[in-house]
């Protein structure tokens, strides 16, 4: 496994866990707005041997291990690892963008991922552009994705409600897409009814984000942070596809 | 020269007639004060001048008058050019001439009354009075009659000699004072002192200087009056309350006595509802007296007038016991009257039915009837339980007011100390503890009760003549026909019981607080949520503080459970609950109670007599006891102990000075009389024989630094235990030896080190200048600090969980109060990951107490509130930093964003440290911290039996089994170490091994990894104890080889 990044202790990325995060270093999409652009780039290297060493050693505290990155799913030996993983008796959540639909299957299979949470970046027509890459049947993807996902024993979907430069402007993502988004979840994975959060967009320096565009030195005051009422229409177009969820 | 002159007279008369001896010296001393006035002379003039005088004096004949005299001496100063002090002579005669005459006739009419003296502590004025001022040296600085006059004579001349029009008392005494100091007369002097605040301070005080930045807490008349009083306490407790060795060793900065300033009273508190309740409202300072409460409101009235007037008695927290508890007979009495009230509202209803139903035809009529019939049965089923008509919004909502009321009145009593609230602590159950289950209960109207089938009887109690060893009045209770429902004696084994006998008739049960279960968890509920909520900009309160209890019954009982939840919700949302772990069982089963047993089940059973009264809290500077030792030559362990011992006895004198010193007060008519006379229980208030009397450290982190070369997350494990917990396991000890000798019950707390920590660090910059490589923070900008008591230092790279482990260690030892803090800073932690970590550090660990603090910045322009600590309001931008105030925990609680709060707290100080210490990312060079654990030093598995000495339930569990049979048949080796905690090292061990030490003899089985294989500890539940199970012993150890 290719750890970047590796922090001790979280209270708030897995709910109802006290977690250790471990972040991968590859991904293959390159979403403009990423903060994980150190994380990505650096070889820390940090071994599996030392995390599970940690882990070990904090037995009695930390219940929960978070995956996240860059993209778990392209991390070779990632069914390994979680199975080492699992042998301690720990709980495993997955903090993927869906677009390795088999390896999730074999996940669930194997019953090495307890929570899935997984980032839907928007409605079908903006994807290549959220994403930063041309793909081809990238839609076939997700959607296989958000099917498979919906599959384990608990899960969750999220959008960040993100600025797009278009045409040469700067704009945030409106309330109907997300509505759109909200829908393509829907219709997948049915009576299902999955919880849909809706995440806060927040600029970093320009050391930290993937796309120098977005930085928060190079953006205009007013796309540094999702607005409040832009979350509350964006979460009420949601709701009228998928009632679970909130504002996070 | 003098000898040539001839014929000098041999008497002078005075001005009242009397002759007394010519004296050469005292011509010579009038003139030289003249000359003295003027400035700079040579004592040959005052020679030349004196004799020049004598001259003239010579050879009349005549007996000389004191006129005479002065009038030759100030020719001969004119003769002799000495003009300047000649007219000085002259002023001062004439002025004498004025005292003299004005003092004899009375008071002038003139309104020049520049001889008049304003007296400080009447309003009046008075006429010049010499006599006075030697009386008062007389009695006040106990000095000898001549040697008063004298003293007086020299004041009066400064004065008069000066031309001073406005004199005070005040002044004369400084002029007294100095002259006795010129005399070398310490001793009077120390008795006649004046304690003098400088104009200058008094400006700042009052802040109509600037300049510098004065400590006041809030700008108002009261916070005025508060600093002023509180200056010349703390400069009156050195000097009368403390002896001399004491007061040094406090500005020498080796202790920290707390609140000098509030010399005259106690330090913290506790209090009971049951004995407002039970007792009425009833005070010396106030004109009337109230009832015992029926209603909730008045309930919370009594409480709000009771805290406020007693907090002028105790200067430091205010807590009220088992709050949730305590309410919830008043509450149901009121929800009771609410349904009574609904279901005659529904018969109002049915009434008005009735009568409308003559109107109807006959077939309506008919099935209207039934339902009528229907509704008035149930009504009538009700009416047995008015409760049950309500529905839990409606007991809710009644519960949500009544929450708010009395949450926001202790947040809101700011009218005494300066001005600032109160420090209150409600201490909030999860639900009804075991022990308490039995306790009856007091009602509304301050009465017992039982319940005969479904009526409340409520009874009449009378003191019986038989009392506790302390003091405690036993009690029986009858019924309104006289008839004697309970009695109680005192019984058990070893008489420490307190037996309640009953006399019931059928279908007659006594009311107790198990029957309040139900509601005090539900008022619990709505409690936190009023702390959730915040005030009305949603700011959370800093006071009163949600102490929210934990026992092993919160995570048995799903209920229980939920109110947990709650809490950490709440917890996440603002930080508000202190979740407080209860890890002893408070019943007289538990091993070792055996100090006045008889009084913990009285108290429980009675717990209007529950209350408890921290005393002072004299803290020890630990990294000076380490500087210390190492300029004796002894820089190691046992040096610094010895130190920490020398001024662990300095403490325990402070203690039993102050002690001595506020018994002096609860006499009649002195300041704590309020809390030394019998209170409303018959035994007086505060019982200075019951109190606890608390020793605090501060820097345990930076004196073992210095001391061993490593800090406290530095350590190895047997680093750490040989050195930091024995270091306080010391302590500890050292306090209960002092506690059995003196029959007093002292006890280690963690300091809450303000201002203690600014001046000690900075104490000791100046003295001990070794000391500059190990303070904390900015000496540049004094902001300095040392760690607070046993944490490890704040920007330390260790993460929380290393944090909760190490510190955990060290509570079973600091009895009195410590506290972990979890910060969280601007993140908002997941509700059921709190919940986790709560119940982790329960089961993980011998924490005390933990909270969860989160960080905000409260911007006053737009009123909203953001998470973390921001230069600049996210909402509106505001960067003002009087309207953008932060709020976080520095010490115990949250500081308010908009006061001045300590310098080494803020900015630059510990704050900033802090920020730097949240973390926990690991990269590959950051520190691994090993957790101090207990050790098998053996080959093979070692059986750790802890237990205490002259314990007979310890001696049993010893004695009881033989493990070396089981070794034998194993063919292993099994090692049995046994220790006993009340001894240093046996303490240690139980301490380095998460070891409850409520719940003695514990066992632990290690494996020569010293992996644990095995845990047990005694326990007492419910008036029995559960010994550890040897069964289970073995069977452990059996699998263990089976692996």
């Amino acid at each position: 496994m290719n750890i970047s990044k590796f922090q001790k202790l979280s209270y708030l990325d897995y709910p109802g866990k006290i977690s250790a995060v471990i972040f991968t270093e590859k991904c293959n999409y390159r979403c403009p707005t990423c903060h994980a652009k150190k994380i990505l780039e650096e070889e820390k290297n940090i071994s599996e041997k030392e995390v599970l060493h940690y882990l070990d050693s904090r037995k009695d505290w930390v219940d929960g291990v978070v995956i996240c990155g860059g993209e778990p799913t392209r991390e070779l030996d990632l069914v390994p690892f979680l199975e080492k993983i699992k042998e301690r008796g720990l709980s495993v959540k997955l903090d993927t963008n869906g677009s390795s639909p088999d390896l999730l299957r074999e996940l669930n299979k194997q019953g090495l991922v307890d929570y899935v949470a997984m980032d839907v970046k928007g409605p079908a027509n903006l994807y290549a552009k959220l994403v930063g890459k041309d793909f081809v049947d990238m839609r076939d993807y997700v959607e296989k994705g958000i099917g498979v996902v919906s599959n384990f024993p608990d899960y969750e979907f999220r959008t960040t409600i993100v600025p797009i430069f278009e045409e040469g402007k700067m704009r945030w993502m409106t309330p109907e897409e997300i509505g759109e988004t909200a829908k393509i979840i829907s219709d997948i994975t049915g009576k299902h009814q999955p919880k849909y959060f809706l995440q806060k967009f927040v600029a970093r320096s320009k050391d930290e984000m993937l796309e120098e565009k977005f930085a928060k030195e190079n953006l205009p005051e007013e796309f540094w942070k999702t607005p409040e009422e832009l979350l509350e229409e964006c979460l009420i177009e949601a709701k009228k596809y998928l009632p679970n969820g909130g504002i996070r | 020269m003098v000898e040539k002159i001839r014929k000098l007279p041999k008497v002078v008369r005075k001005r009242d007639g009397s002759l007394i001896d010519f004296n050469l010296d005292k011509i010579e001393r009038a003139i030289k004060k003249s000359f003295e006035s003027v400035g700079r002379y040579s004592d040959d003039d005052v020679k030349n001048c004196a004799i020049k005088t004598l001259e003239k004096l010579a050879g009349n004949g005549n007996v000389p008058s004191v006129d005479d005299i002065n009038a030759k001496a100030l020719e001969s100063l004119r003769e002799l050019n000495f003009t300047n002090v000649a007219n000085s002579f002259e002023d001062y005669s004439k002025k004498r001439r004025e005292v003299r005459i004005l003092g004899s006739e009375g008071h002038k009419s003139s309104t020049d009354s520049f001889l008049m003296v304003a007296s400080q502590t009447d309003d009046n004025s008075m006429p010049w009075n010499r006599e006075k001022i030697e009386y008062s040296l007389i009695e006040e600085a106990d000095l000898n009659l001549n040697t008063a006059k004298e003293v007086a004579k020299v004041v009066e001349n400064t004065i008069v000699l000066s031309g001073m029009k406005n004199v005070t008392t005040g002044i004369i005494r400084e002029f007294a004072n100095v002259e006795l100091m010129k005399r070398g007369l310490f001793e009077p002097a120390e008795r006649y002192k004046n304690f003098i605040i400088p104009k200058r301070d008094l400006e700042k005080i009052i802040g109509e200087k600037n300049d510098e930045n004065s400590n006041i807490k809030s700008h108002n008349p009261e916070a005025v009056n508060f600093t002023i009083s509180g200056r010349i306490g703390k400069e009156y407790a050195l000097s009368r309350v403390f002896d001399g060795e004491i007061a040094k060793a406090h500005s020498d900065g080796a202790i920290h006595l707390h609140d000098l300033d509030l010399i005259t009273r106690v330090y913290c508190s506790a209090h009971s509802l049951e004995y407002l309740k039970k007792n009425r409202l009833e005070l010396d300072n106030l004109q009337t007296a109230s009832s015992p409460a029926k209603h909730t409101a008045t309930l919370t009235g009594h409480l709000n007038t009771f805290l406020a007037a007693m907090q002028a008695y105790y200067a430091g927290a205010l807590g009220i016991g088992y709050f949730n508890v305590m309410y919830a007979p008043l509450i149901e009495g009121d929800l009771k009257a609410l349904g009574e009230k609904k279901i005659q509202d529904r018969k109002s209803e049915l009434e008005k039915m009735k009568n409308k139903l003559v109107l109807e035809d006959k077939i309506v009529q008919i099935g209207l009837k039934k339902i009528i019939d229907e509704k008035e049965k149930e009504l009538a089923e009700q009416e047995k339980n008015p409760m049950s008509v309500l529905t839990d919004d409606e007991m809710d909502e009644f519960m949500k007011q009544r929450g708010q009321e009395v949450i926001y009145a202790a947040s809101q009593n700011a009218f005494s100390r300066g001005g600032q609230t109160l420090f209150i602590d409600f201490n909030i159950h999860t639900g009804v503890p075991e022990y308490m289950k039995e306790t009856l209960a007091v009602l509304p109207g301050g009465k017992y009760g039982i319940k005969k089938d479904i009526e409340t009887i409520l009874l009449t109690e009378k003191r019986l003549d038989i009392k506790t060893k302390s003091g405690y009045s036993l009690i029986e209770l009858t019924d309104n026909s006289g008839r004697v429902v309970m009695r109680e004696k005192i019984g058990g084994e070893n008489n420490n019981e307190l037996v309640q006998e009953w006399f019931l008739e059928k279908d007659e049960k006594p009311i107790t607080y198990r029957d309040y279960d139900k509601t005090s968890k539900r008022f619990a509920k709505n409690l936190l949520n009023v702390w959730k909520e915040g005030d009305t900009y949603k700011q959370p309160f800093a006071f009163p503080k949600c102490d929210l209890h934990v026992d092993a019954n919160t995570f048995k009982d799903p209920e229980q459970e939920e109110i947990l939840k709650q809490a950490c919700e709440v917890a996440s949302h603002n930080g508000s609950p202190y979740f407080i772990f209860d890890r002893d069982e408070v019943s007289l089963a538990a091993c070792c109670r055996l100090r006045t047993a008889i009084e913990d089940d009285y108290v429980i059973k009675h717990p209007e007599s529950m209350r408890f009264c921290g005393f002072q809290n004299v803290t020890i500077n630990l990294p000076q006891a380490a500087y210390r030792a190492a300029r004796n030559g002894k820089k190691n362990l046992d040096g610094f102990l010895e130190e920490v011992d020398k001024t662990m006895k300095i403490a325990v004198r402070a203690h039993i000075q102050k002690k001595d010193y506020i018994q002096s007060l609860q006499k009649p008519g002195r300041p704590q009389w309020q809390t030394g006379h019998p209170s409303l229980d018959g035994q007086p208030y505060i019982d200075l024989n019951k109190a606890t009397y608390i020793l605090g450290m501060i820097g345990l982190n930076e004196a073992m630094e210095f001391i061993t070369g490593k800090e406290l997350h530095e350590m190895n494990s047997d680093e750490f235990k040989n050195n930091a917990l024995k270091t306080i396991a010391h302590m500890n000890l050292q306090a209960k030896d002092y506690g059995k000798k003196l029959n007093l019950k002292f006890s280690l707390e963690e300091s809450p080190a303000e201002s203690a920590t600014r001046r000690l660090s900075k104490t000791d910059l100046i003295k001990y200048p070794e000391s500059k490589e190990f303070i904390r923070g900015d000496i540049e900008n004094d902001k300095t600090y040392y760690s607070n008591s046993i944490h490890p230092r704040a920007d330390a790279p260790i993460d929380l969980i290393s944090r909760i482990e190490l510190q955990g260690k060290f509570h079973p030892a600091i009895e009195s109060g410590a506290i972990t803090h979890a910060f969280v800073g601007e993140e908002k932690p997941d509700a059921d990951s709190i919940y986790s970590l709560v119940q982790k550090t329960w089961e993980n660990t011998q924490t005390a107490q933990i909270v969860i603090s989160p960080e905000f910045t409260i911007c006053k322009k737009c009123s909203t509130i953001g998470r973390g600590l921001a230069e600049k309001c996210g909402n509106c931008g505001n960067e003002d930093s009087h309207s953008l105030g932060w709020m976080t925990r520095v010490v115990g609680y949250y500081s308010d964003p908009f006061k001045d709060w300590n310098q080494s707290k803020g900015k630059g100080g510990e704050l900033t440290a802090r920020e730097k210490g949240y973390y926990s990312v690991m990269n590959s060079e950051s520190s691994k911290v090993e957790i101090p654990t207990i050790k098998n030093p053996y080959n093979g598995i070692s059986l750790v039996s802890i237990g205490k000495s002259n314990c007979p339930l310890c001696e049993d569990f010893r004695t009881t089994r033989d493990y070396n049979d089981l070794a034998k048949e194993l063919g292993k080796k099994l090692n049995i170490i046994s220790y006993e905690a009340d001894n240093e090292d046996g303490l240690v061990n139980a301490m380095i091994g998460n070891v409850n030490l409520s719940q003695l003899p514990a066992l632990i089985v290690l494996d020569e990894n010293s992996n644990e294989i095995y845990r047990g500890q005694t326990i007492g539940k419910n008036g029995t104890t559960i010994p550890i199970n040897h069964k289970e012993v073995e069977t452990a150890i059996r699998k263990y080889y089976k692996k």
